[in-house]
């Protein structure tokens, strides 16, 4: 199974190019996709989960032709937005079987069975007879977890699924993507870098509507190696240092701003090399493309 | 601190595009009702200018506050909640902020947009005044009085104001102590609600006595108002600004108070908390994952998409819509006002003068319309918005478009979710209309005619709704804009927009045609073929509507109107069953549509108003001249007419025999047959030509003869006629019903002359040119005199009619039975008169059951359904009693027969008085309750008044002038009172003189022309009927029931079964007045030949126990007694005149007298003066404990509440 995006564009009517000739190729396994706000994340993930259309461009998941056989792709899809509510009055068990339904079980035996399992699994068990009005925002984002997981899906897109979970949540909720990450394609679009680097088997960094790097979160890492800097300076200094060197990021380090630079050699000067993380990996691609001037 | 947070609030709300909407929306409210007509509706179109005060008071006062429940609700309800929604208050409420600055200044901020916003409506009605002023023409500008400023502003001040008030700060604290919005959904409705049914429950208040405590819990003030202007006459209306005094000040004053108690109240409960919000379980945080399950080791489901699956998923949806509906508390509160409100209305069904029905299912049937329909109208607008944005509202939609669920199913199952809720609400009607008739005692429920109705008459029209609305939400895409337009359809087809505009057809409204009334003598009547036809093709519109919504359905995020009409059109090219269906659905629309139209405009010949109207005036200006041309007269009728209920068909014939009673030779004879004859031949005696008329003209009937050889004077002719009738088209021209046949001879008898088909409408008139209608002549005309008023065409017939019907039926006419037999299926009658009767005959036939008594020789007989036999006893007991008292004193009874007959309601509710024959509508009496002694037994009143037209009417015929009315109807309330007065006595001749007295002013408060004296009387039914009650129980009173009656009986011999020339009320009042004491000649005068007010009025009686052992009282009376003169447009003089006659001082146990032993003492006083009259009473019996002046209501009093007082011991 793959999913295979050519070419793809979005432009608003307002006239906002949301995703230009965007391109990737994403197979089976975890998937990170990271970048700034607004940088077409969303547009691309619900332009793939049939919500929207694009300008041009086509999308393919195994020999199913996403845009002119959208139900064939939510037949397999599994799709956990980035902003989304439930009915107040309803309680979980019922809307989830409701979900199940939907997204063709038809066996009463096994909806029952599967959306056991998914309650227990996102720990709502306890609370399943509740209404979903009462539930807190990190039990509504578990359901919503539990309703992208039913029915089977070959393909799972997640948007910003762990904000708003506590630390273990998180974790537990890691586990379960990674568990059906061996047989499914997983989108999983987050700010968080570190997630990328510990769940991710490949992963693209877009921005601006562009592909600024792909490829698998090590690898990436490593072409980086040994060109990481940073040093600790004044506030009033930043500005003089932008202009000598790559700048990628500044970041505060015992209540000191410390600036980290790109170069492939080492510059001297107090700078101190630095192990790069995907972090920097991220910065460096975007700070390309936007001031990142986090002053 | 107060002054900013104000002006932050106005600056918040002056940016908001709402505020601007709402105030437009006023704004083009007020326009549009100066603009149009529609100001005018309220003064009746008649000489009530458009801009009157009083009906600036109505429009300002009254729609500004039923907008106000909405645009109050919507502008109050949220300066607070706003913090709320949008968690602003989670860091607002950390500020140092005075909870008094922040409640005032929100408050008083939305408090002034608020008023702004309403004020667009006087201001949009000013605008629309001086519009109108600019561009109208003479005959448009008469319409219209000085600009009155004041008159605009009052109702803002004394009604819009107020209720801003207390509505308003209602609407602003629940939701700002209750932090829920919710509540102010259920709070408007609720308010709209309880307010419909306030006013029920007030008004039984209000005639139970409480007149004060009524009108003062009049929230909205408009009872307390209408006190003061209930009664004004059209010069009154048109001139003086509605005060703010009295019940109305005190109202405005109580309400006022009202809302600024809860506002007060709201700003000592509010707290700058910050809370919890809800419910958390604290359970499942901290229950741990259940180890050991993995996905790997889960088998995966099958996942199936075939239709079963389809079919799964459609309940599914339709499963969830509907329990998420059911569970709206707004569609609780929904229900429950339905059901209060609907419980009320059926409880007290059909009232009339204050006395009750048997409940019987058909009249409980009627329920299921009218406000019912609007109801629940609005809630399938409400739930349809609802439904279609469910997803949307909750943010769940983006978990619902990625789940493989074909667009059509979601469709569908929502709509059928909508269309289940009528369902729930008709078997929820069903079920408490069982309960209201169980609570009445009535336990003969018919299941099945309850069913048949609500699932097969009335549902389809309300699945129509729901389509509507379901349509509109998803084609406009927007909830409230969806809300608004449903709005504007409704209001545009229920309130006879679409008919102003010129757009009658009945195609032009979307689900016309397919309302039914069932009666219980005649079921669903003709109409069952018509209404399938509309039904079938409203719901082919309905389909195709759905398709088009289909189309544009938007599902995900679409980016505008051309990416939606785009990806409709796509959605039509990829879809052959969409465009198969579709097609097959326009075709089959086409094809119902275009049947309509032929059967309605080919068929029927149905015209539009507006070609009626030009018809009219074509015709009047070309014939008009042969108004007075000389006309032969129908001297004999001979008919024979078959009845054919089964086919609803017709066959009618006979012979007329036209006798030349004038001087002059007779050329040309005009004949006026029934328009809606399906077939028609004439053929006389002599030779005659047709003269050529208009086709146009043809087609009402309208025939011209040239008599060859001319008719003399003295001369006749007989005129044979052959006409059938029968089911056409849709509408109903056979005259005949299946059960329950009733016509008469107009349309079904040839009539002579000049029909008089003339456009009434004044101000149509003028526009067409056409001279006013004059008066109709007095009876000093001696020319007038000499035609009669039932028929211009003859004076009195001899009259005989052979009829046949179907077996199980019997056909009746006026006329002893001279031969009956059934033979082939049929049943046969045979009718004839052995007494000329005036020319208005009626034909009945139906299944009857037959009640049968003889008294002093005269068969009475009523015949009516099986199941109505409640009250036949009762009529034939008033029969008795007004043979009695009217052959007593006017003359025998000139028949040896009287019938009573029973005709369908949807025929009318009424009941009509033919010689010997008296046909009574099944709604009117058949069905009323008088187990209470204590009500007016209308059956007993309505019996005798028909009875007395027999005499009067019949007897004594009238002539066509002035005052022909008051022979025959009010001489007929008078005789009715007498008869009713015999039987129950004088006490509960308050209750029913009090109606009469209301009926009379409310009636002449909505004159449109002018005001005529009792004489001088034309077609005011409300002065013949009504003030003729009032004023002739006076006069009998003051000059005494045997005097008048002397005098009466002898009129009556004096010009009974004599004419021409006829009886008028010439002879009448010379021959009263020859009876009348001279000292009330001037009263008798007042009376009948003036427009009189009275205005009598008990400031206070104070009782004092003179001797407590032999139960002596003493009563002190002040009073005061005036009377008013007013001409024909209510102006009356400032100062009263004397009054000049003694006036009735009363004791009483009650203040409505039900029994005649709650009148303790009545008696005349004399009470000249204009100012202050004490009046002191001994009286010893009964403790009394209401005393005043004219307490039983004889006299014409302005205001007839004031006039009796507790009597202060």
């Amino acid at each position: 199974m793959q999913l295979q995006i050519t070419d793809l564009n979005k432009v608003y009517a307002n006239g906002t190019h949301a995703l230009k000739s965007l391109s990737l190729t994403i197979n089976k396994g975890m998937f990170g996709l990271l970048g700034p706000n607004g940088a077409g994340k969303s547009t691309l993930m619900r332009t793939i989960a049939t919500l929207q259309q694009p300008t041009s461009g086509s999308i393919t998941f195994g020999d199913v032709d996403v845009l002119t056989d959208p139900e064939g792709l939510k037949r397999q899809l599994g799709y956990l937005p980035q902003e989304f509510s439930l009915y107040p009055r309803i309680d979980s068990e019922t809307l989830l079987d409701h979900f199940a339904q939907l997204k063709g079980i038809t066996n009463k035996a096994e909806r029952k069975e599967i959306v056991g399992y998914l309650l227990r699994k996102t720990n709502l068990w306890d609370v399943r007879k509740k209404n979903l009005g009462t539930y807190s925002g990190g039990m509504k984002q578990r359901f919503g977890i539990a309703q992208a997981l039913v029915g089977n899906p070959k393909l799972v897109i997640v948007d910003e699924p762990t904000a708003g979970l506590d630390p273990a949540e998180r974790t537990r909720f890691h586990n379960l993507l990674s568990e059906i990450g061996n047989e499914t394609v997983v989108i999983l679009s987050t700010h968080i870098v570190e997630d990328v680097t510990n769940l991710c088997t490949d992963m693209a960094i877009i921005c601006a509507g562009e592909v600024l790097a792909k490829g698998a979160p090590q690898a990436a890492i490593d072409q980086l190696a040994g060109q990481v800097f940073r040093k600790a300076v004044d506030r009033s200094e930043v500005e003089g240092y932008k202009r000598e060197h790559r700048l990628i990021s500044t970041q505060l380090r015992e209540g000191r701003m410390n600036i980290y630079i790109q170069s492939e050699t080492d510059p001297g000067a107090g700078f101190i090399p630095v192990e790069p993380t995907l972090e920097e990996v991220y910065f460096y691609h975007v700070s390309s493309r936007t001031n990142i001037d986090t002053l | 601190m107060f002054g900013s947070i104000l002006s932050f609030e106005l600056r918040y709300r002056l940016r908001r595009p709402a505020t601007y909407i709402y105030f437009l929306l006023c704004f083009t409210f007020g326009l549009i009702v100066t603009l149009t007509d529609v100001a005018r509706l309220t003064g009746g179109f008649g000489k009530v200018n458009t801009n009157a005060p009083f009906i600036l008071l109505i429009w300002v006062g009254y729609l500004s506050t039923i907008l106000g429940f909405f645009l109050f609700s919507a502008i109050m309800a949220v300066p607070v909640y706003r913090d709320f929604e949008h968690n602003v208050f989670t860091f607002l409420y950390s500020y140092p902020i005075k909870k008094s600055a922040y409640l005032g200044g929100r408050y008083v901020g939305s408090f002034l947009i608020a008023l702004i916003v309403i004020c667009g409506f006087p201001l949009g009605m000013m605008i629309g005044e001086g519009i109108s002023k600019l561009t109208g023409d003479a005959a448009e500008l008469a319409n219209w009085g000085p600009f009155m400023p004041m008159a605009y502003l009052m109702p803002v001040l004394t009604v819009a104001l107020p209720n801003l008030i207390s509505l308003g700060s209602i609407y602003f604290a629940l939701p700002t102590l209750s932090r829920k919005i919710f509540f102010t959904y259920v709070l408007s409705i609720s308010v709209l609600v309880l307010y419909s049914l306030s006013g029920l429950l007030l008004d039984k208040l209000y005639v139970a006595g409480y007149k004060t405590l009524s009108r003062m819990l009049d929230p909205f003030g408009f009872s307390a108002f209408g006190d003061i202007t209930e009664y004004w006459s059209i010069a009154e209306k048109n001139t003086q600004i509605v005060p703010l005094d009295g019940v109305f000040l005190w109202n405005r004053l109580l309400w006022t108070t009202v809302g600024l108690l809860v506002l007060a109240w709201c700003f000592y409960r509010f707290k700058f908390s910050i809370g919890g919000s809800g419910a958390q379980s604290t359970k499942a945080e901290t229950s741990d994952e259940k180890a050991g399950v993995l996905l790997q080791s889960f088998k995966r489901p099958a996942l199936n998409f075939g239709l079963g699956a389809r079919w799964a998923q459609f309940l599914s949806i339709c499963e969830v819509e509907l329990k998420s509906t059911i569970r709206n508390p707004f569609f609780l509160v929904f229900l429950f006002a339905i059901a209060l409100y609907k419980g009320m209305d059926a409880f007290y069904a059909d009232e009339l003068y204050g006395t009750g029905i048997h409940p019987v299912t058909s009249v409980m049937l009627e329920q299921f319309d009218g406000v019912y329909v609007l109801l629940l109208t609005a809630l399938l607008i409400f739930l349809s918005g609802e439904v279609v944005w469910r997803e949307r509202q909750y943010k769940i939609d983006q978990l619902y478009n990625t789940l493989p669920v074909p667009r059509a199913i979601p469709f569908l199952a929502k709509l059928t979710s909508l269309m289940v809720v009528p369902v729930i609400l008709q078997l929820m009607m069903i079920l408490l209309m069982v309960l209201m008739q169980t609570a009445k005692g009535y336990f003969d429920y018919e299941l099945g005619l309850y069913f048949t109705d609500a699932f097969l008459n009335t549902l389809p029209r309300y699945l129509l709704v729901v389509i509507l609305a379901f349509v509109v939400q998803v084609t406009i895409n927007n909830k409230f804009a969806g809300h608004g337009v449903m709005l504007g359809i409704l209001v545009l087809f229920n309130f006879g927009v679409v008919r102003q505009l010129g757009l009658e057809h009945p195609l032009w409204t979307y689900g016309s045609g397919m309302s039914l009334t069932y009666s219980d003598m005649d079921g669903y009547g003709e109409g069952t073929w018509e209404r399938l036809v509309y039904q079938t093709h409203w719901y082919l519109v309905a389909t195709l509507m759905l398709i088009v919504a289909y189309l544009l359905n938007v599902q995900g995020t679409l980016d505008g109107v051309k990416a939606r009409w785009q990806e409709a059109k796509s959605r039509l090219a990829g879809s052959t069953p969409i465009k198969l269906g579709g097609s097959l659905a326009l075709i089959a629309c086409l094809c119902t549509g275009g049947y309509i139209y032929y059967i309605t405009v080919v068929v029927d010949e149905r015209i539009s108003d507006k070609e009626t109207e030009l018809l009219q005036v074509a015709f009047e200006q070309k014939y008009k001249r042969i108004e007075k041309l000389p006309q032969p007269k129908i001297t004999d009728i001979k008919l024979k007419a078959d009845i054919y209920p089964d086919e609803l068909k017709l066959n009618i014939g006979g012979t007329l025999k036209l006798v030349n009673k004038t001087t002059s030779r007779i050329d040309t004879l005009y004949v006026n047959q029934g328009a809606n004859a399906l077939t028609w031949t004439n053929s006389f005696s002599r030779k005659l030509e047709p003269v050529a008329v208009e086709d146009r003209f043809q087609k009402f009937g309208f025939r011209a003869y040239k008599v060859v050889d001319g008719l003399a004077a003295g001369d006749s002719l007989m005129l044979t006629y052959a006409a059938t009738f029968g089911q056409e088209g849709f509408e109903e021209n056979s005259l005949v019903r299946h059960n329950g046949t009733f016509f008469n001879n107009q349309g079904s008898m040839p009539s002579i002359g000049y029909p008089g088909f003339e456009l009434q409408d004044e101000d149509k008139r003028k526009k067409y040119g056409l001279a006013a209608i004059p008066p109709s002549p007095p009876y000093t005309d001696t020319t007038a005199i000499k035609t009669g008023a039932f028929a211009a065409d003859a004076d009195y017939v001899n009259f005989e009619i052979e009829l046949s019907t179907a077996e199980d039926q019997i056909a009746m006419a006026p006329g002893y039975l001279i031969e009956n037999h059934k033979a082939n299926g049929r049943a046969y009658f045979h009718y004839r008169m052995d007494k000329p009767i005036d020319n208005f005959f009626n034909v009945v036939s139906a299944r009857y059951q037959v009640t049968k008594e003889v008294y002093n020789g005269i068969n009475i007989e009523v015949y009516h359904l099986p199941q109505h036999s409640y009250n036949v006893g009762k009529m034939i007991s008033s029969v008795k009693a007004s043979l009695d008292y009217y052959g007593r004193n006017y003359e025998p009874y000139m028949f040896r027969q009287v019938r009573i007959l029973e005709f369908p309601k949807t025929g009318g509710s009424f009941a009509q008085s033919f010689a010997n024959t008296i046909p009574y509508s099944e709604s009117l009496g058949f069905i009323a309750n008088l187990a209470d002694e204590e009500d007016v037994d209308y059956v007993y009143y309505v019996t005798a008044h028909e009875m007395s037209h027999q005499w009067w009417g019949h007897a004594v015929y009238p002539a066509r002038v002035r005052g022909s009315q008051f022979i025959s109807e009010t001489m007929s309330q008078y005789s009715a009172l007498m008869v009713m007065k015999e039987r129950f006595g004088i006490g509960p001749m308050r209750k029913f003189l009090k109606f009469e007295l209301r009926s009379y002013l409310n009636g002449r408060s909505g004159e449109k022309k002018s005001e005529k004296s009792l004489l001088d009387v034309e077609d005011q039914a409300y002065t013949y009927y009504r003030k003729g009650s009032v004023v002739m129980f006076a006069l009998q009173d003051y000059i005494g029931e045997a005097r008048l009656n002397k005098a009466l009986g002898n009129y009556v011999r004096a010009v009974a079964h004599k004419g021409p020339p006829f009886a008028h009320v010439g002879q009448w009042y010379d021959t009263v007045s020859a009876h009348t004491q001279p000292e009330l000649l001037p009263f008798l005068d007042d009376q009948l030949r003036k427009i009189t007010m009275f205005e009598n009025r008990v400031i206070e009686a104070k009782g004092k126990v003179l001797n407590p052992k032999d139960s002596t009282y003493q009563v002190t009376l002040k009073v005061l007694a005036g009377k008013f003169y007013a001409d024909s447009l209510g102006r009356t003089a400032e100062k009263p005149l004397a009054i000049g006659i003694p006036v009735d001082i009363g004791l009483m146990l009650d203040d409505n007298p039900k029994r005649a032993s709650d009148v303790l003492y009545l008696s005349k006083h004399p009470v000249l003066k204009t100012d202050t009259t004490v009046i002191q009473l001994n009286y010893k019996g009964k403790k009394p404990v209401f005393a005043g002046i004219d307490p039983i209501n004889k006299l014409v009093d302005k205001n007839s509440d004031d006039n009796t007082t507790r009597i202060d011991w």
